[in-house]
């Protein structure tokens, strides 16, 4: 399998803290889903900003597809992989649903009938084209996690980072978001799941890693 | 140089309000250079990070500067000291206006960095004790302990808009003003859902349900506090005698 992002030897803390990771040597692959898991704190977020970019280490690099995200810019990291934040209300933008989906293209001076075509096939993917022309906040905490990763996938990403996808989700809310992630998986998208949700993990992990105290205390195929 | 100087909270509100209204009051570049010498040796005296600090104001210390240098260019009066053809790019009037505008903004940071060297209940209380009126003292220390938080959530989003596949270094200027105003529209909600929020959670708690409040943080007035206000006091009359 093909490794997609890669932790050599990274050192990394925050200031005024003790290192959060030291020495970590990790390889993610990107055809298929690996989980995170670990108590609160422990750094699993940490980890997956460091893996999309928004944090830097110390030492050691983070290499993704063969770069090293020190060399490249967010931008074009996004276009490698997404990122849904678990305030997944901090990357709401739009001012309608479709609006979500279809601004970054039109900034990027992507041909118009081509990012409705593709913005229309995600609504109808993720069950959104009813919500089309509401506005994001208004949406329900469930149906905002499908428009971020709907929104995300808008870059023909074939990776996706969700950190801790079922927070203040209820279980028929759970069930919707593992049918989406379930035919993400079948599509092709590799994905990093941050979690402590353990059945969650269970269901959709090929892999899973528990860290502590920033390393790694088990890592096993599911 | 001596560095963590714990001084109480209302000596720095003092000494930071002097400073200030010296910086106001003052035109002339040698005593407002005296001041900023003097009010950035008391930061770097209250302060342990200094240097972390300082690298934290480094973007709003290169805007200051380059709007020092455009005011500079833009004044036309004054004895010209450099000429293109017939055009005076810089006069001895502008560049003197510059600089002004530099060292008040420089004696400006140092004050703050003064007051950022307590933590914001000690700057209430500090108020308080000033006989500030607490609501008054409670909003600024809101402030200042939410502005990390906003940061952060400002931060997130824009790296969320970039990780979308938007390379801002590739976008035209128009195409990136177009791009924050997208950015505008979660923070303004999150932050009147954030206001709405510490409303209610106030209210919970009984703000205000007393005319008077006590507070587990005591002020004492320590020797280096009597020194350091009678220092104040005595280059306020210096500065007074110089101007």
């Amino acid at each position: 399998m093909k490794p997609f992002i890669v932790f050599e030897n990274v050192d990394f803390k925050y200031r005024r803290s003790n290192n959060i990771f030291q020495s970590l040597v990790l390889a993610i692959n990107s055809e298929e889903t690996t989980a995170i898991t670990g108590n609160n704190g422990s750094g699993k977020t940490t980890l997956s900003k460091l893996a999309a970019g928004m944090l830097h280490p110390q030492k050691g690099r983070v290499v993704v597809d063969g770069e090293d995200i020190k060399e490249m810019s967010l931008g074009k990291l996004g276009t490698k992989l997404g990122y849904v934040f678990q305030a997944v209300e901090r990357q709401l933008f739009g001012m309608t649903v479709l609006d979500e989906l279809t601004f970054v293209n039109r900034l990027k001076g992507i041909e118009e009938s081509e990012t409705y075509a593709k913005a229309n096939k995600l609504l109808e993917a993720f069950e959104l084209t009813d919500l089309r022309d509401r506005h994001p906040s208004t949406l329900s905490y469930g149906e905002k996690r499908r428009l971020a990763i709907a929104a995300a996938l808008m870059s023909d990403i074939s990776f996706l980072i969700l950190d801790e996808p079922t927070s203040f989700l209820d279980p028929d809310r759970i069930e919707s978001l593992s049918s989406t992630l379930d035919s993400l998986k079948a599509n092709g998208v590799g994905m990093l799941i941050i979690s402590h949700d353990e059945d969650f993990v269970a269901r959709h992990a090929d892999r899973i890693i528990r860290i502590e105290d920033g390393g790694i205390v088990d890592d096993h195929r599911h | 140089m001596i560095t963590g100087i714990r001084l109480d909270p209302r000596t720095k509100l003092i000494t930071a309000a002097i400073f200030s209204t010296l910086a106001i009051v003052h035109s002339d570049l040698r005593i407002l250079a005296i001041i900023l010498l003097i009010s950035f040796i008391t930061a770097i005296s209250t302060n342990k990070e200094i240097s972390y600090l300082l690298s934290r104001l480094k973007g709003l210390l290169i805007l200051v500067a380059g709007i020092a240098v455009i005011q500079s260019l833009f004044t036309n009066s004054g004895i010209p000291l450099l000429k293109i053809g017939e055009i005076v790019i810089l006069t001895d009037f502008g560049a003197s206006r510059g600089i002004e505008f530099l060292l008040r903004m420089g004696i400006i940071a140092s004050s703050s960095l003064i007051l950022v060297s307590s933590s914001s209940r000690e700057m209430i209380q500090g108020m308080i004790k000033l006989r500030i009126p607490y609501e008054i003292a409670f909003m600024v220390s809101v402030g200042v302990r939410f502005f990390p938080v906003f940061r952060e959530e400002f931060i997130d989003m824009t790296n969320a808009i970039q990780l979308r596949g938007l390379d801002f270094k590739k976008i035209g200027i128009g195409k990136k003003l177009r791009a924050y105003t997208y950015l505008l529209m979660p923070i303004t909600v999150n932050s009147l859902i954030k206001a709405k929020e510490l409303s209610v959670a106030m209210e919970a708690r009984s703000f205000r349900a007393y005319p008077t409040r006590t507070s587990w943080v005591v002020l004492r007035f320590g020797i280096i506090d009597y020194i350091v206000l009678s220092m104040a006091l005595v280059f306020v009359m210096l500065i007074a005698l110089l101007g």
